[in-house]
């Protein structure tokens, strides 16, 4: 399963509003999930954040997490230009962000061969700061695709 | 929803959690504790012990009997009223009872929730 094949332009925000991390979180929920169900989602999310931040610098976040929810393994993706508050591992703001949601069981476990995945697509858009380059959901789909290639 | 039900639910989650972050797939793409000096696994473990202390014992037990016998999907869904973990067919008045009680599946144990 390629990280192309589980991106939707309609699941790609790259203006995100938000400034601290629970905004953050939401508004990626919410491309997603609704109502009661992204309030779930969001919980899992932030017990997740409390163990230790899923920023893992470079201004690359991944939040992450299995939920009673979700069937199949989902992705929403979000820029922000300014950055937000994440408490990422180098304390620098967070830029990008690739949200996983994955059922509590899947097969293969393709949840953490994603994370793996979008972990090393991550490192190459930082390089050169290529994370600002998309102007569009289907330019930063294309440039994904392109990395994915290079990393295969 | 019953709240003994959300805390099994958050339970769940939390083993969801544990289960993933042993793995060296997780453990690879460096992920830290919220103290960076801490052991994010030991982190994690005794965070999951604060929430067993809010379930009683034998509630306790009877969960990790079927997470070791299903290995996730312990707090399932009621859907039409069916069982979300094994899709037998629930009473009616069972499936009812799901929105506020705690109740087992009769036939796979499955905790069950149901929402309106």
């Amino acid at each position: 399963m390629t990280l192309t094949s589980l991106l939707r332009p309609d699941r790609i925000n790259l203006d995100l509003k938000a400034k601290k991390k629970p905004e953050a979180l939401r508004e990626l929920v919410q491309m997603i999930r609704q109502g009661d169900d992204a309030e779930l989602l969001l919980a899992t999310l932030t017990k997740r954040e409390e163990l230790g931040s899923t920023g893992i610098g470079k201004g690359i976040a991944i939040p992450h997490g299995r939920s009673l929810l979700i069937d199949k393994l989902e992705m929403a993706v979000g820029r922000s230009t300014k950055g937000v508050e994440y408490d990422s591992i180098d304390h620098k703001a967070a830029h990008l962000f690739f949200l996983i949601m994955a059922p509590p069981q899947d097969p293969g476990n393709q949840y953490l061969i994603t994370l793996g995945r979008v972990a090393m697509v991550c490192q190459e858009l930082t390089k050169k700061k290529r994370l600002f380059d998309p102007q569009s959901p289907d330019e930063l789909i294309e440039l994904v695709r392109s990395l994915e290639e290079k990393i295969r | 929803m019953n709240a003994k039900v959300e805390t099994l639910r958050s339970l769940e989650e939390f083993d969801h959690i544990l289960r993933d972050i042993e793995t060296a797939d997780y453990q690879a793409v460096g992920f830290q504790a919220v103290k960076a000096s801490d052991d994010f696994i030991k982190t994690a473990e005794r965070e999951r012990e604060k929430l067993t202390k809010k379930v009683d014992p034998k509630l306790l037990s009877m969960y990790e009997r079927i997470m070791k016998r299903y290995g996730g999907r312990v707090v399932v869904q009621v859907i039409r009223e069916f069982c979300g973990g094994c899709y037998v067919k629930l009473p009616s008045e069972l499936a009812a009872r799901c929105l506020t009680d705690l109740v087992s599946c009769p036939n796979c144990g499955r905790f069950l929730y149901n929402v309106k």
